[in-house]
């Protein structure tokens, strides 16, 4: 028996490789990607202003990405699962098996990001504006990974899991924007404004938003959470807090699908 | 070397495994036996540390299973019915099990020769039949020099003359001292290969021992008697 002397690294790699390549190849992966280049590239097409060029494919952005994010995430992952007892049959740690999927599905989810989304902005002379959206668009899309993941661990059941994230993205989308409007008419005889740094802190999407919206300096666009939030912190100080945030939504999700998958049964 | 001890595990309310214990020997082929749902897979799943097992050990030439991964190196898995994904190819497969060993040679050409599978490699694992994915999953098992090999139904799927030839290289690394654990449903299959046998039922093992004992113990005319005699006493009891 001749053991070669092969270093953890490189079984990661050969293992963040194969998921790339399967997710990538996969016609669901290129429809989508072309499919945002499409959306995007027209909604700039009619787009004069810098502001309503940015709000557009903001507008966009914020309903397809934690869709797509969501669901492809949880879909790849059912579709995996018996190949999954293969993968952790071989000499690998689980934390390795676990952080090459969420890393290679993450970068492809960049990836088609950078191409559906940045591109068509540049092509279009939207340049400053495409680097500043494509920064936040990279939390966002690995915060919608990183959550799909968590929900696609913590539930055996595939249609209980798809469900799960279908609920996500109608309470991120439109569900909070309801309900958060509906609180501030209620409580508009008091000083709200006060809790407002912390319920944004419930919707990645909403920060995306704000991010995106205080880093472009587009501020009759920031709506009444964005406008609080740079009032509260001024606007470098707003961009850095929703960074944080946002950073807490990628990291927080990630640690327990880990936590979980480590003492998963397959 | 396999060694378990009290093993036990729970899926929600039902209790799987009642404190399994058994050991297996180098050189030797282990047949676990048992009817559907006593435990076989939970048993071999945990050997692997696919299932986390709620109390008990199990080592693996000396490796405690719950403390690292290191120990998967020395193990063949032939998993049954394997669902592979449907679009990557067994030549990519192939290679990427190489990628994740640390041997230095490898066996994969002779066995692809051995199974006749050469013209199936680039094609993806939806235009395969199950014959041949089953010859891709042994394959993938006997293609390092492993000391141990683990065989869920090895045979499924298989034609007869494809199935011959997996038992003679079974029998071929048990010869080099190779410890091969199988799982099946053919007596015959266990008779003609197996040496031990572990037999489990509702998650307790009521036998252990050569697979000759068995027979002699329970005074059946074969080992399919001698497993019905078995179920019978223990049931009886």
């Amino acid at each position: 028996m001749q053991l070669r002397n092969l270093s953890s690294g490189s079984r990661q790699l050969s293992l963040f490789e194969h998921y790339i390549n399967d997710i990538v190849r996969g016609k669901w992966f290129i429809a989508y990607t072309v499919l945002l280049f499409a959306l995007i590239y027209a909604v700039l097409m009619f787009s004069f202003e810098t502001s309503q060029a940015v709000v557009g494919v903001m507008n966009l952005v914020i309903f397809i990405v934690p869709a797509v994010g969501l669901f492809f995430t949880s879909m790849y992952y059912y579709s995996r699962r018996e190949f999954m007892e293969f993968i952790l049959s071989q000499p690998v740690s689980r934390t390795f098996v676990y952080f090459s999927f969420y890393l290679a599905m993450s970068l492809a989810m960049i990836f088609s990001f950078i191409l559906g989304v940045s591109v068509p902005m540049f092509i279009q002379g939207f340049a400053p504006e495409a680097i500043k959206m494509s920064l936040w668009g990279v939390l966002l899309n690995m915060i919608f990974v990183a959550i799909s993941l968590m929900v696609s661990v913590l539930a055996d059941d595939r249609v209980r899991g798809l469900g799960t994230v279908l609920l996500l993205w109608f309470f991120f989308t439109i569900f909070y924007d309801a309900v958060l409007t509906a609180v501030i008419i209620y409580f508009r005889d008091y000083p709200i404004e006060k809790f407002i740094p912390f319920v944004i802190a419930i919707n990645p999407v909403d920060d995306f938003r704000i991010s995106t919206l205080l880093s472009t300096d587009i501020a009759a666009m920031l709506g009444y959470s964005g406008a609080v939030i740079k009032h509260f912190f001024g606007r470098f100080f707003g961009v850095l807090y929703v960074a944080f945030l946002q950073s807490l939504w990628v990291l927080i999700p990630f640690l327990v699908g880990l936590w979980r998958f480590r003492k998963k049964d397959f | 070397m396999i060694k378990v001890e009290n093993l036990k595990k729970r899926f929600g309310k039902l209790q799987v495994l009642h404190g399994v214990s058994f050991d297996t020997e180098d050189g030797k082929c282990t047949a676990i036996m048992g009817p559907n749902a006593s435990g076989k897979t939970t048993t071999i799943k945990s050997i692997l540390g696919l299932v986390v097992p709620d109390e008990g050990t199990i080592t693996v030439n000396g490796m405690d299973v719950r403390k690292g991964f290191q120990y998967r190196n020395l193990i063949g898995y032939m998993p049954q019915i394997p669902t592979f994904p449907e679009n990557i190819t067994p030549r990519e497969l192939i290679n990427l099990t190489i990628k994740l060993r640390s041997y230095e040679k490898n066996y994969s050409e002779e066995l692809i020769g051995l199974f006749e599978i050469e013209e199936h490699l680039d094609k993806p694992f939806s235009a395969l039949s199950g014959g041949t994915r089953q010859k891709v999953n042994a394959v993938l098992a006997f293609m390092f020099d492993v000391p141990i090999l683990i065989l869920d139904e090895p045979t499924v799927g298989l034609d007869p003359v494809s199935s011959r030839k997996l038992k003679n290289l079974i029998k071929e690394r048990k010869s080099r001292g190779v410890d091969v654990i199988i799982t099946s449903h053919i007596v015959s299959e266990i008779e003609q290969l197996a040496d031990d046998m572990v037999f489990l039922l509702e998650g307790q093992v009521i036998f252990e021992g050569p697979v000759k004992e068995a027979i002699e113990q329970t005074q059946g005319e074969d080992l399919e008697d001698a497993i019905a005699k078995l179920i019978q006493r223990q049931q009886a009891a």
